[in-house]
């Protein structure tokens, strides 16, 4: 039952997120993330930090979050994309989609966070809410303050699917399936740039399972 | 014969139904690591026996201050403080209110911010708006809650719910609806 090449078991655990990434249905998994130990990195040795975590909430990040002796704020980006794209505008009220969204989901005050997780949802924001979603997370977020964010590399019209993304350890993620979305655009490294241009610096992990990862910090 | 027949079934009926209870959940195990598969059963609070009960049909406006256990199945709009005793708001319920107690188990809605000095619990159906501070959270698959979460260490004094604040404010209350979504 050993693995018989590669490390122990390493090879079969990139085989089995390669598959998971190319099959039809979604497959729960561990994954190893370089942007989650560098986000956790940054933070490190400081307590009673504000992080937001736009994927939802789970068990496993409120646990990881609070032992740690920090407060946590959670929200969905793509639940509250879909309310805002489901709802019917309301006649006379000039507020549009954006607008909505924005003070739906990201309504904080200014510098009031030390880490955001953002993990896979802003890329399924259309061109107008993702401009103005990540000036609000510059706003929001503190200065030094860093935050995580995955692109997938498909081409535009792809459909990807989408995961829950749950906090094993400081570099090791759980993938939850949650559903599948085609993917609005696509991204490479020099649109990534350009998107986060306004932060102090940003950096990308390329995974083998076709996410980009990136850390940007403020 | 057949008037012998019906008279012994009386003592019958305790058989029949103990079994499905032990079948079920066998039969549900493998199911549940199904990811996509939500179960079936549905997640029912029990009322328990001496506790204060607001009935599903009940609309309550104003302040609630209790010295036992309170189950919400209704809807409230005020506040609600119970400190060293449980809220439990069923299914049905839908507090829009400040709490504080010492435990809070949600399977309805609640919009508001939370204090409990022992546990809050978030189950499946139920969904949470508001800053929450506790020492314990339990927080099922499928929950929905936005929000904070201030987890109060031991030794450390709770505080009361917080008036809501402009850092959390919740927005309307919404179901999760995405396509082809498995848990909420």
């Amino acid at each position: 039952m050993a693995p018989t090449n590669g490390g122990p078991g390493l090879a079969a655990d990139y085989a089995r997120i390669e598959r998971a990434a190319r099959s039809a249905g979604p497959v729960e998994m561990d994954r190893q993330s370089n942007g989650l130990r560098q986000f956790f990195e940054n933070l490190r040795g400081e307590t009673r930090l504000h992080i937001l975590d736009l994927g939802g909430v789970s068990q496993a990040n409120v646990n990881f979050v609070t032992l740690r002796g920090h407060k946590l704020y959670t929200g969905d980006l793509l639940v509250g994309l879909d309310r805002v794209g489901v709802a019917p505008r309301e006649p006379g009220k000039a507020a549009g989609p954006t607008a909505r969204f924005i003070k739906e989901n990201l309504n904080f005050p200014p510098a009031h966070f030390d880490g955001i997780l953002v993990w896979d949802s802003l890329e399924f924001l259309d061109e107008e809410m993702l401009w103005a979603a990540v000036s609000s997370l510059q706003a929001i977020l503190k200065p030094g303050g860093c935050l995580l964010s995955f692109f997938h590399t498909h081409a535009k019209g792809e459909t990807v699917h989408i995961y829950r993304y749950q906090i094993r350890d400081h570099q090791t993620l759980h993938l939850q399936p949650r559903c599948s979305r085609p993917l609005p655009r696509a991204f490479n490294n020099r649109n990534l740039e350009r998107l986060f241009g306004n932060f102090h610096a940003v950096k990308f992990f390329l995974a083998k399972d076709n996410l980009r990862e990136v850390i940007v910090t403020r | 014969m057949w008037g012998k027949k019906d008279i012994t079934p009386p003592p019958a009926p305790p058989e029949p139904q103990a079994p499905p209870p032990v079948n079920l959940p066998q039969e549900a195990k493998p199911v549940a690591t199904t990811l996509m598969v939500k179960p079936s059963e549905p997640d029912r609070p029990q009322v328990r026996p001496g506790q204060a009960h607001i009935g599903k049909s009940v609309l309550v406006k104003g302040e609630i201050a209790a010295s036992e256990d309170l189950y919400v199945d209704g809807e409230v709009r005020g506040a609600i403080d119970l400190r060293d005793y449980s809220l439990t708001v069923g299914p049905n319920g839908k507090v829009e209110a400040n709490v504080t107690a010492r435990e809070i188990v949600v399977y309805g809605s609640l919009n508001g911010n939370v204090a409990a000095s022992e546990k809050i619990e978030i189950r499946k159906t139920g969904s949470i708006l508001g800053d929450l501070s506790t020492a314990r959270i339990i927080i099922e698959d499928g929950a929905y809650f936005k929000g904070s979460i201030d987890i109060m260490k031991p030794g450390q004094k709770q505080e009361a719910a917080k008036p809501i604040s402009s850092v959390t404010k919740p927005g309307p209350q919404h179901t999760f609806q995405m396509a082809e979504s498995g848990k909420g």
